[in-house]
Order: C-alpha cells, then sequence, then structure tokens
C-alpha cells in the first residue's frame, strides 16, 4: 500500500463537472406539452416534440426566468444578447434528428461557486431541450436485444447544463460542489434536484497530472452517477485507474466510461469515432433572445433566500449552532418548517432537537417525507410550550410525535383524548412511589443497605406505574423522601 | 474548396451510404452551390452581426399546458407502434 499512497501524493487530481439541471416549468422548453412525471408513454407528446414537420419551436418564458436566476445565484454574466443554435446526431431519443441547444452565445457566461472556502468557476450555462427515453426490448440492455421503443415524454423538456472549469481537485470537493449547486436550484425553486430521479445529472470530467506540473492530462468523460456518493466514488475510482496507467508507462485513453453503482467500477462506452462532430448552426426557427437589464434586475428584486444567506441568518437570528443551521439548510423543508414554527416558540433549541431529532427519526422509520406529514409548526412549537411548562413530560412529547405527524392534531387534542396530561399533584404522585415501594420488598432492603444505584430501578418503575404522565422531578424528590425514611 | 473525403464524412455522419459515383457527382453539384453561396461573402456586412437580426422583439410563450392532440392521433404517424411506444429497429451502438 505503501506505493499507492506514494502515487497518490505523486498526481494531482483535476476534475470538471457538467451537471444538467431539468427546470421546473409546468410546459416544455419549445411547445406547450406538459412536463409532469410519471405519465403514461407518449402522453406528453405534440408535434413539436415529436419533431413532425412544419412546425415551429415557441420559448416557454418561464424557462428563460429561471435560467437568469440560475445565472444570477452562480454569479454568471448574463448574456444581452444569446441565441439557440442545432446540435446534430442520430440516436432514436432525439425525433428531429437535432437537439435545440446553445453553442457559442450561452445564455449566462463566465460564473462562479465558493466550495470548502474555494472558488470553483463556472464557464458557462445554457439553456437546451431535454432528450427522450428508449427501452430496450428483448434484452436486459442494449446488447442483444431485438428492437427499441421509445417515450418522448421527456423530449423537449427544459434543461440547463451547467459547466465549471477544471478546477476541482478531489473528488470530495466534486462531490461538495454538486452538492451546493444541487441545494441553491432548489432554493431558487427551479429544480427538485434529485439525481435519483434524473432531475440532476452529473457528468464529471477527470484527468491527472504530476504534481507541479501545469498542463492539463488526457481526461476521461465519467457517467452515470445516480448519487452524490456515487460521484464520489466514480471518480475515485477514475483516479486509481489512471494513475494505474500511468504509472505502468502506458497514456490515459480520452473516451466517456459510463459508471456502475452496483460493482463499483467503470467501462469505456462504445462510440464511433465521428460522434462528436456535432456540426451546430444557428437554429433558424428562433429568434436572438434579448435580454434587457430590466428584465435581469426584476428577477434580482424577486431573488429568494439562498443556501448561505439562510446559513448566515439561522445563526444570527436564532443563535444556532453550526451544525444545527447547516442542517436546516442542506434540507429545505426542515428550514422552512423550523422558519415557521420560530414565529410561534422563542425555544429555538428544542425547535431544533425535535426537528432533527425524533420527527426526522419517525419519518425516517415510517418512509415519510416531511411534506407528508399532517404536522403544523404552530402545532409542534406549542408542543414544546406544554413540556416547557410542564404540562407534558418530554417523554409523553416523544410518544405524541407520530401522532402528530400523522393526523395533525394539535398536542393538547391528543393529550386530551389519551389522559396523557402531566400529573404533578404530590398526593397522587406519593400514592405511586408508596406503591413502588410496597411491591418491592428486597430492593428497598437492598437499597437501604448502601446500593444506591437502585434509585433509578424505583424511578422507572413508578414512571411505569404512571404510563409516563408523572412528573419526573416530583417523583425523583418525593421516591428519595420515601426511601430514606 | 469542398473535397470527396468531406463529402463522405458528410455523408456518414448523415448515415447516407454513397457510392463512388454519387460522391463525385455531389463534390462538384456541391462545389458549384459552395461557390455561388461564396459570392454573398463580398458583400460588405461590417457592422452588422446578430445584433441586427435581434431588433424584431423575441416571441414567448406563456408557461401554460395546452394539448391539442391525443396520442392515439398522434402514433398514426408512426411506421411502428407497441404499446404506446414508438418502435425502432434494434440499435448497433450508443452513439451519443
Amino acid at each position: 500500500m505503501a506505493s499507492a499512497v506514494a502515487a497518490q501524493t505523486k498526481y494531482e487530481t483535476v476534475i470538471g463537472l457538467e451537471i444538467h439541471v431539468q427546470l421546473k416549468t409546468a410546459t416544455k422548453l419549445f411547445c406547450s406539452c406538459p412536463t409532469r412525471f410519471g405519465a403514461e408513454q407518449n402522453r406528453n407528446t405534440c408535434p413539436i416534440c415529436l419533431g413532425n414537420p412544419g412546425v415551429l419551436p415557441v420559448l416557454n418564458r418561464q424557462a428563460v426566468d429561471f435560467a437568469i436566476l440560475a445565472g444570477l445565484a452562480l454569479n454568471c454574466e448574463i448574456a444581452p444578447l444569446t441565441k439557440f443554435d442545432r446540435k446534430q446526431y442520430f440516436y432514436p431519443d432525439l425525433p428531429k434528428g437535432y437537439q435545440i441547444s446553445q453553442y457559442d452565445r450561452p445564455i449566462c457566461g463566465m460564473g462562479y461557486l465558493e466550495v470548502m472556502g474555494q472558488k470553483i468557476r463556472i464557464t458557462r450555462a445554457h439553456l437546451e431541450e431535454d432528450a427522450g427515453k428508449l427501452v430496450h426490448a428483448g434484452a436486459a440492455g442494449l446488447a442483444g436485444s431485438t428492437h427499441s421503443l421509445v417515450d418522448l415524454n421527456r423530449a423537449g423538456v427544459p434543461l440547463l447544463e451547467i459547466v465549471s472549469e477544471p478546477d476541482i481537485r478531489s473528488s470530495e470537493q466534486a462531490r461538495a460542489y454538486a452538492e451546493t449547486l444541487r441545494n441553491i436550484v432548489r432554493y431558487l425553486g427551479i429544480c427538485d434536484g434529485n439525481l435519483e430521479e434524473g432531475s440532476l445529472r452529473c457528468d464529471a470530467n477527470v484527468s491527472i497530472r504530476p504534481m507541479g506540473a501545469t498542463e492539463y492530462g488526457t481526461k476521461a468523460e465519467l457517467k452515470n452517477m445516480n448519487s452524490f456518493r456515487s460521484i464520489q466514488r466514480a471518480i475515485d475510482y477514475e483516479v486509481q485507474r489512471q494513475i494505474e496507467i500511468v504509472e505502468s508507462g502506458e497514456r490515459v485513453v480520452q473516451e466517456s466510461r459510463l459508471w456502475n453503482d452496483a460493482t463499483g467500477t467503470s467501462a469505456p462506452m462504445r462510440s464511433k469515432e465521428e460522434a462528436h462532430d456535432y456540426r451546430y448552426f444557428p437554429e433558424p426557427d428562433l429568434r436572438p433572445l434579448v435580454i434587457p437589464v430590466e428584465w435581469i434586475n426584476d428577477l434580482k428584486a424577486k431573488m429568494p433566500e439562498l443556501p448561505e444567506q439562510r446559513l448566515a441568518r439561522l445563526k444570527d437570528q436564532f443563535g444556532l449552532s453550526d451544525y444545527d443551521a447547516s442542517v436546516l439548510v442542506e434540507f429545505k423543508e426542515l428550514g422552512d418548517f423550523f422558519d415557521e414554527a420560530a414565529e410561534y416558540t422563542t425555544h429555538y433549541k428544542a425547535l431544533t432537537n425535535w426537528l432533527m431529532g425524533d420527527i426526522t427519526g419517525y419519518l425516517k422509520s415510517s418512509q415519510k417525507k416531511l411534506e407528508d406529514s399532517k404536522l403544523t409548526p404552530k402545532a409542534l412549537a406549542e408542543m414544546i410550550a406544554m413540556v416547557d411548562s410542564s404540562k407534558i413530560s418530554t417523554a409523553i412529547a416523544k410518544k405524541l410525535i407520530p401522532d402528530m405527524v400523522e393526523t395533525g392534531k394539535s398536542a393538547e387534542a391528543l393529550v386530551e383524548e389519551q389522559g396523557l396530561a402531566q400529573v404533578s399533584d404530590e398526593g397522587e404522585i406519593r400514592k405511586i412511589c408508596e406503591q413502588v415501594i410496597a411491591d418491592n420488598p428486597d430492593n428497598v432492603a437492598q437499597f437501604r443497605a448502601g446500593k444506591e444505584k437502585l434509585f433509578g430501578f424505583f424511578v422507572g418503575q413508578a414512571m411505569k406505574l404512571s404510563r409516563g404522565k408523572a412528573n419526573p422531578e416530583l417523583v425523583n424528590r418525593l421516591m428519595g423522601e420515601l426511601l430514606k425514611q | 474548396m469542398i473535397t470527396e473525403e468531406t463529402v463522405s464524412h458528410v455523408a456518414k455522419l448523415a448515415r447516407l451510404e454513397l457510392t463512388p459515383e454519387e460522391t463525385q457527382r455531389y463534390t462538384q453539384e456541391l462545389s458549384k452551390i459552395l461557390h455561388l453561396v461564396d459570392e454573398l461573402s463580398e458583400l460588405d456586412l461590417s457592422g452588422s452581426d446578430l445584433e441586427l437580426d435581434s431588433k424584431q422583439p423575441t416571441l414567448f410563450r406563456a408557461d401554460e399546458v395546452k394539448q391539442a392532440y391525443d396520442r392515439e392521433h398522434l402514433m398514426k404517424n408512426a411506421p411502428q407502434e407497441e404499446d404506446g411506444f414508438f418502435r425502432v429497429p434494434r440499435i448497433l451502438d450508443e452513439g451519443n
């Protein structure tokens, strides 16, 4: 292993990422077909996205809005004048025989993103239409299939392709860049940012070079990473593969490689040499797109809070710790919930604890998302107030969470229904403690003989007897008094 | 000047199979056409750019769903259909 470590410090990794962001418009980029996911095959199609002869594309203004918003959030220059081009290649998922994309005048120019304290430059971001989907029949994959079936529901769905400069130097940083970008597009509300479902797709250009070299090595393009973890794994695998090639005196070949998450390896994609001769030319069916400053300013004014800003605000406004704030930023819905609930309570620490602890835990175990939960921010704030005023114990509150999530009922209503209000009546608790003492003469004798560790046992029994309703502080005090008698 | 290699290359990209005679003929014909188009480059177009073509306002569409055709109707144009999919011949290469 010593030599492998030596080899890793001998080379520098150079990574550039190309991320396709599926824009959350209601309709496609150039026609009025719905973009709704999960429709039956070819239900979301029309003569335009099917590429029937004689049809004309008309640009979706919302998609342009989204592209500009993304450009602003990524510190890009927004082109005052941009245009569309045809990218030609033959594949059955592309009905027209060309994809409408942007070649030399992308809508967003140079920008950057701060990742792990470093600036990663963004080369450009451009609008383009998505392709359809193929199902290969008669075999598990393309190889051996007898024919293919084409579903063009996705053809024409707007994408924003965001290309980074080769500024990334480790797989960890690549992953952080992708995650940061995902958070931004989700905060902007322009994309679901779901790698598993493909609303976010990430390709990585990876090469290595001797430490200190200024020229880039030959790169390989990695595709088919369906999670943030697989982005990191695929890059690690590729770096190791290239080091081994170079160390054995061979040369890295420029190629596209398909990552296989199950095997943890990648393999070259078969492709014809000339596949990359796309013969771009300006799309004659679309006018150049003029973006006046007023349009950009209008969107600047509507810019929602971005992850970095929320992080600073959560720490500033509510005094949250770095960790708590970063979790609430990472999981946007959780952060939104917090913000709303914070209008009803000032016990922010309790709020984050409940949200990140029991509520997240219950949602996870019941395989639900926060959106599916009926729990309202106000109801959670009220429950916290009940705990703080000793109306219910923390143990009872924990028991209430699943019901609150499932039914949307208030803690007060549930406590009433199930008779769970905390008992703080001294007389009643004294009775319970006496009962426990009477039921366990042996333990009492041992305790009185000096085995003080048993105190917890008595308290536990008393809580159990009260079905969790007894005020724990009172139980502690009274049990102590009774046992010492 | 257009060469036979260029014609062969473009034909390959366009998935066209040309005989040697056809390649020769198209090379000559395309050369003539390109020569004609070349005359345009003698025009003085200084000061004109994309901007010249951008004086007309861009046409936009509002992001509203409209569906004028059902699948059954659209499928009538398909040479082969299977269960609501377009059926295409076996694909020999990943291509892209």
